[in-house]
């Protein structure tokens, strides 16, 4: 887009005024209500790639062209959050994206850094819909998925269902275990683990770190690769944790070989938040998308689909997305609040203490 | 922080770590200014000599221009960058904060865990480095020295593997070594062991397959320093006498170290900055500077560290590549020195 632009500006000097208008609207920083005559707005969007990527297309971005004809989203597939931030200050002054989404571990960090920008509630008044935990505090970018942390096993080698965070002590499965928790999925079983064990995660870890350490014969692999999933699937390992979302996928791609578990005692939820970019040249489409995202329309098709928990609680999921996700009336009861704004400070010594004291490096 | 799914694991060719293009290999700029001034004083003489003279130093440059720029784009500025980037320091939850200070060097330096990871790392670069020599010497020495007219055949055969993307190779090892793998399933088959062996997922598992991988290039540069070796006078030792064990320690062995010392190199400078095997197979136990430099800035966000590490892993390179200089000058100094001195 922005190598277009001199192109852009030349053609309209030469030509007609046709042109000049496509030209004007393109900057234009102004609400988009004022391009008539064809001119379409670009909104760049950073999101995850793979299977996230193909669903969010289908149920939220196809969707919001529709409904906006003049605006068209442009999908920046990134690996992850750190990604996300890496470019973003690296074109601080002409940002490379609109809107990107980012982990609440992260987000904080580039609130900080003012590389996104605090939302305005008249113009994303989708955000008055959102239940408390997917707000922010500071007015950046809300919540846009509800995640969380799930068992996963493998049903062919595993006869009874694990129910339990406790169950990953079991001693049948030593040396089947695969535990990818050198990253967010270990920060956030600490967190239920320290809830289990009576302590609070705000004061002492301790009592976490020990009960991991207990685990440390028993696993198999602190890396799966590629990755958890797959292990499960081929069963390399019978018995991990993962995300859930993507454990429900590959429930379904692998004919329920991989079975995802959300425990009986609660789960810590993983919150992906959708930002509006700092000096963002299409501001106004821009917010327009977020509302639309954050939406109960926008969210009932993403989360069916895709096995997320709503931001907005106008929304029913179905009932078999409601069963598998923490929107069941069970999960709801059980959830481990989890303060990951607080957390952001805490992440790296946390990482560190697993990596250090229960993976031993 | 990884966010919804993707794991760093999953980057199928992660991004190098910065420090990893660092193979200091920039002899270029020090030679030319060098070369082009060095006649300019003592060619004092008739002017028009001076002019040839000069001319040849700035065709020399010209030539060097293009590359050098491009050194410059692509490797002397990010150096600068990541040097510079070692002196800021990280605030929670990956804040930089720019300041030149070496508060960053002296965290890492002064915490075993580092240590422990540039232990490891040499431990894994000398390990590997013994491992791959010894099983690409047999080969190298044997397509160095047959006559046979399938030897371009068998060389392209020995070489062959690097057609394969290390991570494919690293994938394959996996699933030979890992517990449902090829040699637990034959061991256990066979009634051998009752548990399966744990070869994948560890240091064993990294070390088999990065000798593997890096076998390629060993064979490549002992074949190309096995100059020296001569049949001739193999066939003079045995006829004056010596045993087949004697003609190998006294003829062969001292004529090809060279070459051995070259593949013993390249094979530690790979595999100290080596990512994707120790990242694929290690199970996460194998903590290096090349995996520590990924986690630092991917998942901890601490990019100061990261480039503290990158800087120390570079400083790494330097001592081994001037141990190697060392070490060529002195096996040179006993081919040629007290030879010539005796003649």
């Amino acid at each position: 887009m922005p190598s277009l632009r001199p192109a852009l500006t030349s053609a309209a000097v030469l030509s007609a005024t046709a042109l000049l208008a496509t030209a004007c609207s393109s900057t234009a920083t102004s609400p988009s209500g004022s391009s008539g005559g064809g001119g379409k707005q670009t909104v760049t969007f950073m999101g995850f790639y793979g299977t996230f990527q193909d669903t969010f297309t289908k149920t939220v971005i196809e969707p919001f062209e529709k409904a906006n004809p003049d605006i068209e989203v442009t999908y920046v597939p990134i690996q992850n959050s750190s990604e996300v931030l890496a470019k973003l200050r690296a074109s601080k002054s002409r940002p490379v994206a609109d809107v990107a989404l980012m982990d609440s571990s992260v987000a904080p960090t580039a609130n900080k850094e003012k590389l996104f920008a605090q939302l305005d509630a008249e113009k994303v008044p989708n955000l008055d819909r959102l239940v408390d935990t997917a707000r922010s505090k500071t007015g950046h970018g809300p919540a846009l998925t509800f995640d969380s942390l799930s068992i996963l096993y493998n049903s062919e080698k595993v006869k009874k269902a694990p129910t339990s965070w406790n169950d990953l002590w079991d001693a049948r499965y030593k040396g089947k275990l695969a535990m990818p928790i050198a990253d967010t999925r270990g920060v956030a079983l600490i967190v239920a683990l320290e809830k289990i064990l009576g302590a609070d995660y705000k004061q002492d870890i301790d009592p976490a770190i020990d009960k991991l350490k207990q685990l440390s014969p028993a696993v198999q692999t602190w890396q799966p690769s590629p990755d958890v999933y797959t292990a499960i699937q081929s069963g390399d390992a019978d018995i991990a944790v993962g995300w859930n979302a993507r454990g429900q996928y590959y429930k379904n791609t692998s004919d329920g070989v991989v079975q995802p578990v959300l425990p009986k005692e609660g789960t810590v939820t993983q919150v992906n938040t959708i930002n509006l970019v700092n000096n963002s040249r299409h501001t106004a489409a821009a917010e327009k998308f977020i509302d639309y995202a954050i939406g109960a329309k926008a969210q009932k098709a993403f989360d069916d689909e895709a096995y997320y928990a709503p931001v907005n609680k106008d929304v029913t999921l179905s009932a078999d997305a409601k069963e598998r996700t923490t929107a069941s009336a069970e999960q709801q009861k059980n959830q481990i609040p989890v303060d990951w704004n607080w957390l952001t400070t805490r992440y790296t010594a946390w990482v560190d203490r697993i990596k250090q004291e229960v993976i031993g490096g | 922080m990884t966010a919804d799914s993707p794991d760093p694991a999953h980057a199928r060719t992660p991004p190098d770590p910065p420090a990893s293009a660092g193979t200091p290999e920039s002899p270029g700029p020090a030679a030319t200014p060098g070369s082009g001034g060095a006649p300019h004083p003592s060619a004092a003489g008739p002017a028009p000599a001076a002019t040839r003279r000069r001319s040849p130093g700035r065709v020399a440059f010209a030539l060097l221009l293009p590359g050098l720029l491009a050194l410059l784009l692509t490797y002397a500025l990010p150096l600068v960058w990541v040097l510079r980037m070692s002196l800021n320091e990280a605030e929670d939850g990956g804040v930089i904060r720019q300041t030149l200070s070496v508060a960053t060097f002296t965290h890492v330096l002064g915490s075993s865990h580092y240590w422990n990871v540039i232990g490891q790392t040499l431990e894994l670069g000398v390990l590997v480095t013994l491992c791959t020599l010894v099983v690409s010497y047999p080969v190298a020495l044997f397509l160095a020295r047959t006559t046979s007219r399938w030897r371009s055949l068998l060389v392209a055969l020995a070489v062959a593997p690097l057609l394969i993307s290390s991570v494919a190779r690293t994938f394959g090892w996996m699933a030979i070594l890992g517990t449902q793998g090829v040699v637990n399933k034959t061991l256990d088959g066979l009634g051998l062991t009752d548990t399966p062996l744990h070869l994948a997922n560890n240091l064993t598992g990294v070390v088999i397959a990065s000798t593997e991988i890096y076998m390629p290039f060993a064979i490549l540069a002992m074949i190309s320093g096995f100059g020296r070796l001569d049949p001739a006078l193999e066939h003079a030792a045995a006829a004056l006498g010596a045993p087949r064990r004697t003609v190998f320690r006294r003829i062969v062995l001292p004529l090809t170290l060279p070459g051995v010392l070259t593949a013993a190199l390249l094979v530690f400078v790979l595999s100290l900055s080596g990512y994707v095997t120790p990242r694929l197979i290690g199970g996460g136990r194998v903590f290096v500077l090349a995996t520590e430099i990924y986690d630092e800035a991917i998942t901890a966000l601490n990019w100061p560290v990261a480039a503290v590490l990158s800087v120390l892993l570079l400083a790494v390179f330097g001592v081994v590549i001037s141990l190697y200089l060392w070490a060529q000058k002195a096996l040179e100094a006993r081919f040629t020195g007290p030879g010539e001195a005796r003649s």
